[in-house]
Order: structure tokens, then sequence, then C-alpha cells
């Protein structure tokens, strides 16, 4: 079967695309398709661009307004919506403002006064949300849809090929990973799982012949403050990076589940590990002191040496 | 003696036989660990949401064969009263065949025992506190309990002032001998992006009553999938060997039309309308029921229209409440036939998540029908049109049935089921206008329990 393989990058990260369908040319006509849906999902959600919705909200969240969307965007601020409240509020779509104050240059940790002041414009309930209209509480605000974006497109990727008929492919949008059917020949898929304490390394892999796979965590980016060390996912309660976690990696049905699954984990910090336990899905984590564990397919991972 | 009175697939238990099953499948998702989305209730709070975002329903409900799956099962079904009796074996077996196709392989193993009534006779009540019951000459029925012919039983006159005719009491026939039902079956999907497509056959042999089916369907998504189209048709070609007639068997074919809507209305809410026409024909009447005939004081065998025309519209809608994070199904079913009767249907279902992989799923279930045309409880003289039936499932009647079942997700491969249910037909809950038949009133309990596993 013809296979089509492409490389890109999109939302700041390395993405790649393994195909495989009855025809070659059909087969690329559908991962260029793909991938014009990643790049317009890009122009549309990423906060780093001025033209893209996501900073046209923030104009007007900036000035406490309100603003009707699309349905699109309307059902990302639904499942944010279901995020914040599965997560008890953790994980919340308005936090990023608390950027500004962590500079992870810096080797210091902010005043403050200055996350207090920040803390004052984050809150998804000081968001009034009545499909389609999005009105915010105070001035100052800001959204994005960072733990959400890559996540979607790498559904809508899956769903592209599915309708395109493509049964089996791999679709890994910077580490969020869609999986359509087994390899032609029925072989599972072999997904890397790459190991925090030595990023060049792997710590093993994964067969899967369906679903997705999400990790969330960055052993790359972290403070180190009075010996603890902080990563940049920040907690939208005190204004401060979460501790106890370093990585949490989740198998789910759909990526975007398998992504808020794993970030709101990373969000509960120590405490994740039991939430994991009682998803009952696989699930692997990575504590700050090296500790690990997890469940399904990953616990046999942890049991192979090396 | 083959028992036709027992519902013959016990968990679609007795009068709603429409065949229709919902067209949407849950979640074909195939994860490395066979991850099944819907068990946490986080998990499935944001995987609903997930799903209304657009084009991602199809992804994650894709049609595409199933995956390789296993279930065997076992049913205890009881009558009250020392009644039938029967015990089941299920199991069912599903296995993917590459991209486009897979396989389903049924079998099924019932044991049958017990007794079933075969016909109606009044009681007759006399002034000075006599009871008759009306002695009968012949049954030509299957029963060992037959009159000797030759000597003509008494009965006091009627219609003197003495005596008159009181309710009726059914005749059962009695130590009914244990009968095998093994039936198999298999069902092949051929799945091609929107549309796919399945073909079924299968066997169902027991001591007098052979069948053979076949069905074919059609379903196709469309309007982004929100949307599912269904098409059906089945022929079921049966034939009766009596054993209370050695020398007679007859043939009846059975056709069914289906023709199914199911639309997703929003993130929480789905409708489905399915819409059944059947046209039976050949050999309708069974062999083992008699009529009491009140003019000769004979039980006679019963005789049915060799034609049934039937039509079944089932209406369900499905909401998911995101507070309890539970799902509520409601079923309504309408069911005419041009033997006269008319059937109504009303069912809830509350599928409530208790974590940890427990659900608990009570249902409850009401059922009205009128009765045949060509139904009475006995018969004064016989009927012009040549049709007559005292066949208690042909009465006017209603029933309610209710069932608990619980589930335990055991691991991520293998979920346990065990269920209880109960019917309790009741001639006074009928809603129609009909005949008293409280003679017949009669319940039923039904255990289950299931193992499903994914492998």
């Amino acid at each position: 079967m013809p296979a089509c393989h492409l490389v890109f990058k999109a939302m700041g990260s390395p993405c790649e695309l393994h195909l495989h369908g009855p025809d070659a040319a059909e087969t690329r006509r559908v991962a260029e398709s793909v991938i014009a849906d990643v790049q317009r999902l890009e122009r549309r959600y990423s906060r780093y661009r001025d033209d893209s919705l996501t900073s046209a909200i923030n104009r007007v969240a900036a000035v406490s307004g309100r603003c009707e969307v699309d349905a699109e965007t309307a059902a990302l601020l639904d499942y944010a919506d279901t995020c914040y409240r599965e997560s008890d509020g953790l994980f919340d779509i308005t936090s990023g403002v608390l950027r500004r104050a962590w500079r992870f240059e810096n080797a210091c940790a902010p005043e403050p006064e200055a996350i207090a002041a920040l803390l004052d414009r984050v809150g998804w309930d000081r968001v009034v949300w009545k499909r389609p209209f999005l009105s915010f509480g105070r001035p100052g605000m800001e959204i994005d849809f960072g733990g959400i974006g890559k996540e979607y497109a790498a559904d809508r990727a899956a769903a592209l090929c599915l309708d395109a008929g493509i049964r089996n492919g791999l679709i890994n949008l910077g580490g969020d990973v869609r999986v359509i059917g087994p390899l032609p020949d029925g072989d599972p898929w072999r997904i890397g799982i790459r190991d925090p304490e030595r990023p060049e390394t792997l710590l093993g892999g994964v067969l899967m012949t369906g679903g997705a796979l999400a990790t969330s965590g960055d052993y790359a980016r972290f403070l180190r403050i009075a010996g603890r060390r902080y990563g940049h996912i920040l907690d939208p309660r005190t204004g401060w990076p979460v501790l106890g976690l370093v990585s949490v990696s989740v198998i789910a049905a759909s990526c975007l589940v398998a992504g808020s699954l794993s970030t709101i984990a990373m969000l509960r910090g120590r405490a994740g590990i039991e939430w994991l336990r009682s998803l009952d899905i696989p699930h692997l984590w990575i504590d700050a002191e090296g500790g690990r564990g997890g469940s399904g397919v990953f616990a046999d991972l942890l049991k192979t040496p090396g | 003696m083959a028992a036709t009175d027992r519902p013959r697939s016990i968990t679609a238990s007795a009068e709603c036989g429409d065949g229709t099953r919902p067209v949407r499948r849950s979640s074909a998702v195939r994860t490395a660990a066979g991850g099944a989305p819907g068990i946490n209730k986080t998990i499935s709070a944001l995987t609903s949401a997930a799903l209304a975002l657009p084009g991602l329903a199809s992804s994650v409900q894709a049609a595409g064969p199933m995956e390789r799956q296993w279930d065997v099962g076992y049913f205890h079904y009881e009558e009250g009263g020392e009644r039938m009796r029967v015990e089941s074996l299920k199991q069912s077996l599903v296995l993917p065949l590459g991209d486009a196709l897979d396989l389903t392989l049924n079998a099924v193993r019932d044991t049958i025992s017990g007794a079933s009534p075969i016909y109606n006779v009044p009681e007759i009540r006399c002034q000075d506190g006599r009871v008759f019951t009306a002695p009968v000459i012949s049954v030509s029925g299957a029963s060992g309990n037959a009159e000797p012919s030759g000597t003509r039983p008494e009965r006091p006159p009627l219609n003197t002032g003495d005596c008159r005719l009181g309710s009726a009491r059914q005749v059962m026939l009695e130590d009914t001998f244990q009968d095998v039902r093994s039936a198999g079956d298999f069902k092949l999907n051929y799945y091609r992006g929107d549309t796919s497509l399945g073909l079924g056959a299968g066997v169902s042999r027991e001591q007098d009553y052979d069948s053979r089916f076949l069905s074919l369907d059609l379903r196709r998504e469309i309007n982004d999938k929100l949307t599912t189209l269904a098409f059906g048709y089945s022929l079921a070609s049966d034939t009766f060997s009596p054993l209370n007639k050695p020398d007679f068997s007859g043939d009846k074919d059975a056709h069914q039309i289906l023709l199914g809507l199911t639309q997703v209305l929003g993130r929480n809410d789905l409708l489905q309308i399915n819409l059944t026409l059947g046209y039976d024909q050949g050999y309708l009447t069974d062999p083992y029921k008699n009529v009491y005939l009140l003019s000769t004081n004979a039980a006679i065998d019963e005789s049915r229209p060799d034609s049934r025309r039937q039509w079944n519209l089932l209406a369900r809608y499905n909401h998911y409440f995101t507070a309890f994070k539970a799902a509520l199904h409601l079923d309504y079913r309408y069911s005419r036939s041009d033997w006269g009767i008319d059937a109504h249907t009303l069912e809830a279902a509350w599928i409530q998540p208790l974590g940890q992989g427990w659900h608990l799923i009570p249902r409850l279930r009401y059922y009205t029908q009128s009765e045949a045309d060509f139904y009475q409880s006995y018969f004064e003289t016989l009927p012009a049109s040549g049709d007559y039936s005292s066949d208690y499932r042909l009465a006017g009647f209603g029933a309610l049935g209710g069932g608990l079942k619980l589930t335990r997700q055991v691991t991520s491969q293998a979920r346990l089921d065990l269920g209880v249910e109960f019917y309790d037909r009741q001639s006074a809950y009928g809603l129609q206008e009909h005949a008293d038949s409280a003679f017949a009133d009669y319940g039923f309990t039904v255990y289950s329990l299931n193992l499903h596993l994914e492998f």
C-alpha cells in the first residue's frame, strides 16, 4: 500500500504525518489537506499572531467587553468549560496571563505583588460564556487555547483522514499523537516515549493500533527555586507553577481527551497520581524526584529495564 | 414438547419483538489498551464535549470494523406458578477482518421445560353452590390427558336459572418434556467511508421447529455524521412440525423491512426513529393451542389467518445529563397489525456511572395491547370468518416490566454484567377496551450474568 510521509512545522512544534492509502496521489492529497487544516487552526487560534481570532477575542477581553463567536470556537469554549469543571477549576484557559510574571530565562521567582495583580485577571468563573456570546467580567483578562488547540488539530486531522478513507495512519503534532488503525500489515505502531531525565534517549515504546497519546510536562523549561523544581504549568489559584510531577502521558480515544487528562494530572501535583489511577486508563507519570509509575501499556514499559 | 409461548429471545422480552436495534454503535475506537471511553465520569464528560467539536464525532465514532471481543452469558427465565423455565447459554464473538470487514458469530442454546396453557374453559356456577368445570369431549392437542372418546361428559343445563357461566380457567399442557433450542448465526459487516453494509444469516433448530433467516442492512452517515440513515431487510423461513400432528408440517415466511433515522441533536441529545414493516405468510397457527367450544363441549385446534401485516414505529430519545454524568433513554413504540392488535410500549432506562468502573442501569417498561379480532377466551360457536383463537397472547392486556443491571468494568479488557428483570402481565393493566382475561395473568423473572472481553 503506498505510503505518504510528510514532516512539517506547525504550532511551534515539529510535526509528522504517516498515511497509508490505496492510491499514492490521493493519499498525498489527503496529507496536504490535513496540513492545510492544521495551518488554518494555527492561524485562527495562535495567541502569538495578531491576526488570529484568539488575539481578536483578547482585544475585547482587555476592555472587559463582549463578543460573539462562531460554532467551532463555541465548541472549543464548551470543551474548555468542561475541562474547568472536571478539574475543579485547575484547567483554566484564562490563566495564561500569569506567564507575564514568570520568565523562565530568569532564575528567580517573581514578586508576590506581581502575581497577586495578575491573579485578579484570572478565572474562568469571571467569564460569562452563554453561547454564542462571551463576555469578560473584568478588564485585562486573556484566554488562550494553548492546552487544547494542538490536540484538537490532531483529532481533526484524524477525522479528515478517516473521511477520506484512510484506515492506516499516524499523526504527530509536536508529541500529541493520534493513531488511525494499525500499520497496513496489521502490526501496531510503535511510539517512543522520551525520558525526561535524558531527553535524548527513550524510556521505551508503546504499541498502538488506535486512539491517542498525549504528554504534558516540560522537562526542558523549569526553574529551581530554593531547591525545588518548578515547571511551566501554572496553578490558576496561586499563580505559582505546580509542583510534584514533571511529566504525564495518557492514552485515550481522542487526543483532546488524552491531552486534557495529562494536563489536569500535572495541575493536581502529587495528588494527580491517585487521580490518574482512578481514571482506569493507560498512563505514565514521572515526578520531580525521578520516581515513576503508571498503568496499562506503560506499566509494561516501566518493567522493562533500560 | 416445543413451547411456542416462550419468548424466542429472552432479553427482548415477551411481546416487543420488533427487532429494532440502535443503529449507532458506541465508540469503535481502538486504543492500545482497548481503552473504554465513558467509563470514568471525567473521561465521559470530556469525551462528549470533544465530540461536539466540528468533525470530531466522525473520528471518534468512525464507522469501522469492531474490536475483537467475546461475550458469554447465562440467562435464567422463570415464569411464576411453576410454568415455563428456560436456561440459556449465549456466546458472541466479534472478529475484525482487516480494515473494512468484521464478522460476528453468535450461538445460543436454550433448555426449555415446564407447562403452557392450551385453552380456557368457563366455570359453571349453580345456585346450590356447585361449581363445574365444563367437561371437555376431546383434545386434539398433544396433551396426554385427553378424555377418552366415546362417553359424552355430563354438564348441567345452562341458562335455566339454576346454573350460569362464570369466569374462565386455563387448561395447561402439563409436564412439557424438555426441549432444547440450538441456534447459530453470523453477520458480516463491510465499512466503506460513511457507508456500511451488513449481511447476516442463521439457523435455529428445535425438535419441532426449524428456522432459517437472512438479513441485509445498509447504514449511511450524512450531515457531518450527525445523521445516520438505515435500511434493512430480513427474511425468515420457518417450518413447524408439531409433535401432536405426525403427518403434518406447516411453513411460514416472515419478511421485514426497516427504515431508520438517527439524529444527533446536540452534544447531549440523540433521537432515533425506526419504522418496521412486517409481512408474514403461511402457517401462523399455533398447533398446540385449542379453543373451547361451548355448543359442542369440545376443545378443537385454533385457526389463524394465513397472513399478517404489521407495522411498528420506534421513537427513541437519549439525553445525557451533565450534572449527574448519567444518561436517560426513553423509548416509545407503537405497533399495529391487521389482526387487530394495537400495542403501545413506553420504556425508560437510566444509566448511572457509580465510579470505579461500576454502572447501575434501572429500567421500567409499560406495555398495553388490544385484543385480536378473532380472539375470545372461549367460543359459543365457531365464528363464520373461520379464524378463532383463545391464545392469551392475543388477548387484550397490559404489562409492567422492569429491571436492574449492575455492570463492573473489572479491567480495561473485561466487564461483568449482572441483571434481574421482572414482568407482570395483568388483564386490568390494559388501556384499550378488551374482554377480561385475568385468568391468564402471569409474570416472569429473568436473571442474567454476562462476561464481556475485549482482547
